[in-house]
């Protein structure tokens, strides 16, 4: 299972009214639930899912889903 | 005391049929299975079952006055109801810190509902908590 396959039941849990395809472009415009709070939740949720821990400023400075997914598998990388 | 993954807060409180009416009235929810003791047993029943909305705010108070307390604000609740709880029982409460995150302010709790040896409820929590009450 790949990373955006790990995240994916995450983000349909926590932004249950958006029913778009999830893919690494996604940004938080397109997701009208995805605000900054949601984003915390989803930080948190995500580094649940994955066991990666971010800090608060790097998950946000994520320009998009691609960003947090290759950050993800980078510090899986550092770990292994 | 700052919290962290492993702590846990309880809380007992009793089904009373003043608890009852009052929610009953303040949620205008007057369905049978609450309020009509005939009706509960013929399905099944002891009799009239416990609102959920009087589990969540037994889960309220937990929340806001113990764990993770005062200054948090809740952003997520789930439950899920196992067993019914009937009037005139006592069940508590207990919730324990999952997860517990300083650098995103934000706290994820578990909790369940038991009734001597029955579980009423579980589900999970999420908190807004000021970073400097969160444990490294």
């Amino acid at each position: 299972m790949d990373t955006l396959e790990q995240i994916t039941p995450v983000f349909r849990d926590l932004f249950d009214e958006y029913d778009g395809p999830i893919h690494r472009g996604l940004v938080a415009k397109d997701v009208p639930q995805w605000d900054s709070l949601a984003n915390i939740q989803l930080a948190v949720m995500i580094e649940q899912a994955t066991g990666v821990r971010f800090a608060s400023d790097e998950f946000r400075k994520c320009a998009n889903l691609g960003e947090v997914i290759d950050t993800i598998d980078r510090k899986k990388s550092a770990k292994a | 005391m700052t919290i962290k993954p492993g702590d846990s807060a309880s809380h007992r409180f009793t089904l009373t049929p003043e608890l009852m009416d009052a929610f009953q009235a303040m949620s205008g929810d007057d369905s049978r299975i609450h309020t009509d003791d005939a009706f509960a047993k013929s399905r099944g029943y002891k009799g009239v079952i416990a609102y959920g909305g009087i589990m969540l705010a037994q889960l309220s108070r937990v929340v806001g006055t113990m764990l993770p307390g005062a200054n948090g604000m809740s952003v997520k609740w789930a439950i899920n109801y196992r067993e019914p709880l009937y009037v005139g029982e006592t069940a508590e409460l207990r919730l324990e810190v999952a997860y517990a995150s300083k650098d995103h302010g934000l706290v994820e709790g578990k909790f369940k509902i038991t009734c001597e040896d029955r579980t009423i409820a579980t589900g999970t929590t999420q908190s807004i908590v000021p970073k400097d009450e969160i444990a490294d």
